[in-house]
């Protein structure tokens, strides 16, 4: 790209964003003006990363001198007094970084970010999204990652230079193996919604708090401040790691911002979790008391598993959804919604109900309902609270097809984690921001977040161009390139005739 | 007790479990032959392996119910051939008998059969005593009953809502049109013609078979009574005079030759093939089902 047109187009994300603004009337006025303002500080921070070069201040600073003449002196770079002309020096770019870091910190740090800060990071973020973008989606896949310090981590008797930083895992589950010292990066990266034409997989919003802190409850008021700033949220894609919290940590706090859940449930979450009115709460939702016990088996499908196994999985995700109690009604207000009975629904036929036994044999009847019946086996429809499977209740069945694809969606934020940490681009791995503190590494990790979005807006829309170019020729638009090589693959490929 | 030993049984393409399944229930049914114990252990396997799938316990009590049953028919077998599905489902419901066996069977009642057509000395008497009736009109009537009944094969509603302007001489025999739910036209055979055109003559608009409305009952009843010769001509029998008309015309087209030929024996599967055939107009019927009076020199 033309580099007037990228500093044009990192020019007007900073002002978009209004960052630039706000921060400097947070910072200390001195008798003689500061050189360098915030504004150019970010645009020299974006236009070093947009580069490929490490978020080190002294990238921030060659930069900015690198920069053509007439845009130095715009900048404020250059100037000129007293017949003296004066270019940015790197001791002025640490002064006005350490100023805003000191404005944006928290007067006790306690490892997350503060609310200047955070609106710092999503103004930012949000300002990367082009305008005719922001409502193609409402989806949001959201993850945490790893954000290591530059700083080594405490030892015996000396503390370590980033006391913001701490000790964290990468991996969950029972080994919770690979600890690191540092920060957790979450991010929510918008996905297209179900049914809809794709959209750029961008990162609408990112927190960085430090690794004692759970990322969880601390990430889920970003989201529910999206709200707020009228951005309305629509699925909300998350694995087991979110659906594992407590749930007024995480459920019910998405539940409220109008977001509906789609998550993969952790071990200890699946299964028969009681009952309510006899029904059985399973896997987030109510089912008949007098459901096959062995449906209850259902595991979700391993990735290995053959197109005859998942087939006979969604079958039986299908005979269990016939058992389930039917939401009849959306939540109201206060989170209660009404459900009813699967015979009552037509789905089953139940010699409780004798109507049901008219129905046709193709639907499975039950053997042998209760007796006396439960309360869901005597009323036609219960009232569900929002307390009920508060923890796992979400969109789809768990396990189903339906959940299955789209969940699959999912992905999309590894992807995001995948650009950022790739050492061909924006490498934020170790070493990457040598900086030490809470503020300085968020607002580092945002300006490499908003590149990361510019480069895959310029991405799919030269695919989008493409296949313009393509269909307008009759052409099929081309295919995502198929990165697996299967054995078979190979073993074609050197048996393939010369 | 034939105590077959079904633990020789192999289950093929089927969970361990179904086969066991198969082998209890059929134990149970103890069936006589070990060709029928393998068609009802095959049948009570595919049903376990099915029921096993949807979750359900592999338990007679519990898969052995008309609804798992219908639903395995409708659902699992669905691309089974209907001959299979209808062996299937017999063989479960045998099955499903057996096992909740808990009063006798039904008593076996028989099936209708065709009537036995009259032979030519039983008709020549019918006709015989129709003619000897005391009065021109039961003379007439009695005529026209067995002119319509064997000669076009006419029975209950479409006999009794027979009037004389419903019997014609065209396409060079008599037809009788009849009217109802199966309305069509039937050439009345030539050596009872003249039998049925005499009573429609006689009957002019009215019913040949007497009555004043199309609706009336019991009115072919006290006719027959009067046709009853004494011992050694039983009561006259409508379903028979119908008989006789069919048996005549299928001698006349040979069906009896193409059925042998064929190798059918039940007349289901010809009424399928027939129904996609062209039947031909009055001439044809008339000219085939031995309606034709004169012939054309």
């Amino acid at each position: 790209m033309d580099a007037a047109l990228r500093l044009a187009r990192l020019e007007e994300i900073i002002d978009t964003s209004g960052v630039a603004a706000s921060l400097e009337a947070l910072l200390p006025v001195g008798v003689r003006p500061r050189q360098l303002s915030v504004r150019t500080l970010f645009i020299g921070i974006l236009l070093a990363l947009s580069h490929g070069r490490p978020a080190h201040l002294t990238r921030v600073h060659r930069a900015l001198i690198e920069l053509a003449e007439g845009d130095r002196v715009s900048l404020g770079v250059c100037v000129e007094g007293n017949g003296r002309r004066h270019v940015l020096t790197y001791r002025q770019v640490e002064y006005t970084f350490a100023l805003i870091e000191r404005a944006l910190a928290k007067e006790q740090p306690d490892g997350a970010p503060s609310d200047l800060l955070q609106g710092l990071n999503d103004a930012l973020v949000e300002a990367s999204v082009p305008a005719a973008r922001k409502g193609a989606s409402a989806s949001l896949a959201v993850d945490w990652s790893d954000h290591e310090s530059f700083a080594f981590p405490p030892g015996r008797r000396r503390p370590s230079a980033d006391p913001e930083a701490s000790w964290g895992h990468r991996r969950g589950g029972p080994t919770r193996g690979d600890r690191f010292y540092g920060y957790y990066f979450s991010a929510a990266t918008m996905v297209a919604d179900e049914g809809a034409p794709a959209v750029p997989e961008l990162v609408r919003r990112m927190q960085l708090s430090t690794a004692a802190l759970d990322p969880v409850p601390t990430f889920v008021g970003v989201l529910e401040h999206m709200t707020y700033d009228g951005i309305g949220l629509g699925d909300v894609l998350c694995d087991s790691g979110y659906a594992h919290r407590r749930a007024e940590h995480w459920a019910l706090r998405v539940r409220r911002a109008g977001g509906q859940l789609v998550m993969d449930l952790h071990p200890h979450d699946r299964g028969t979790q009681g009952t309510h009115e006899g029904a059985i709460c399973w896997n987030g939702a109510l089912y008949c008391p007098a459901t096959p016990i062995a449906l209850f088996d259902l595991e979700p499908l391993s990735r290995t598993a053959s197109a005859a196994e998942v087939l006979a999985h969604d079958a039986r995700s299908a005979e269990l959804s016939r058992y389930k109690l039917g939401r009849i009604s959306a939540d109201d207000a206060d989170g209660y919604h009404r459900v009813m009975c699967p015979a009552a629904m037509g789905k089953v036929r139940c010699p409780s109900r004798p109507e049901s036994m008219a129905l046709g044999f193709a639907r499975p009847q039950i053997v042998a309902p209760p007796d006396p019946g439960p309360t869901c086996c005597t009323q036609q429809t219960l009232t569900i609270g929002p307390a009920v499977n508060a923890k796992t209740a979400q969109k789809y069945d768990y396990p189903s097809r339906a959940h299955r694809q789209s969940y699959a969606r999912r992905t999309a934020v590894e992807r995001a984690y995948a650009t950022l940490k790739d050492p061909a681009s924006t490498d934020i791995t170790r070493g990457w921001c040598r900086l030490m503190g809470l503020c300085a590494n968020s607002v580092m990790l945002t300006c490499g977040v908003v590149v990361r979005n510019l480069r895959v807006i310029d991405a799919f829309e030269a695919r989008e161009e493409q296949d313009r170019r393509r269909m307008a020729a009759g052409l099929e638009p081309r295919p995502r390139r198929r990165r697996r090589k299967t054995l078979v693959d190979l073993v074609d490929a050197t048996t393939a005739p010369p | 007790m034939t105590g077959l030993d079904l633990s020789a049984w192999v289950p093929r393409g089927v969970d361990r479990r179904s086969g066991a399944f198969a082998r209890v229930v059929v134990a149970r049914a103890d069936p006589p032959t070990w060709g029928r114990a393998r068609s009802l252990l095959w049948a009570a396997s595919r049903l376990c392996e099915c029921a096993l799938a949807w979750g359900l316990e592999p338990e007679p009590s519990v898969l052995l119910r008309d609804g798992v049953i219908e639903r395995f028919i409708l659902t699992a077998a669905v691309n089974w051939s209907s001959a299979a599905r209808r062996t299937v489902r017999s063989n479960l419901l045998f099955l499903a008998h057996r096992f909740f066996a808990v009063a006798p069977d039904p008593t076996a009642l028989g099936r209708e059969r065709a009537q036995e057509p009259y032979s030519e000395a039983e008709l020549a008497g019918y006709l015989t005593l129709a003619d000897a009736q005391p009065t021109a009109a039961r003379r007439a009537r009695a005529s026209g009953l067995i002119a319509l009944g064997a000669g076009a094969g006419l029975i209950g509603a479409d006999l009794r809502a027979v009037t004389g302007n419903d019997v014609v001489a065209r396409c060079g025999g008599v037809l009788v049109e009849v009217i109802g739910s199966r309305s069509r036209t039937v050439p009345v055979r030539a050596e009872l013609s003249e039998r049925a055109l005499a009573a429609a003559q006689w009957a002019d608009s009215g019913f040949i078979v007497g009555g004043a409305a199309p609706n009336r009952r019991n009115v072919t009843s006290p006719l027959i009574a009067s046709l009853a010769g004494g011992a050694d001509l039983p009561r006259l029998s409508l379903a028979r005079l119908r008989s006789t008309w069919v048996a005549r015309c299928a001698a006349d087209i040979g069906l009896a030759t193409l059925m042998a030929a064929a190798g059918v024996r039940c007349s289901q599967r010809l009424g399928d093939v027939v129904a996609h055939l062209d039947p031909g107009d009055e001439a044809d019927a008339v000219r085939l089902l031995g309606g034709q009076r004169w012939t054309r020199r």
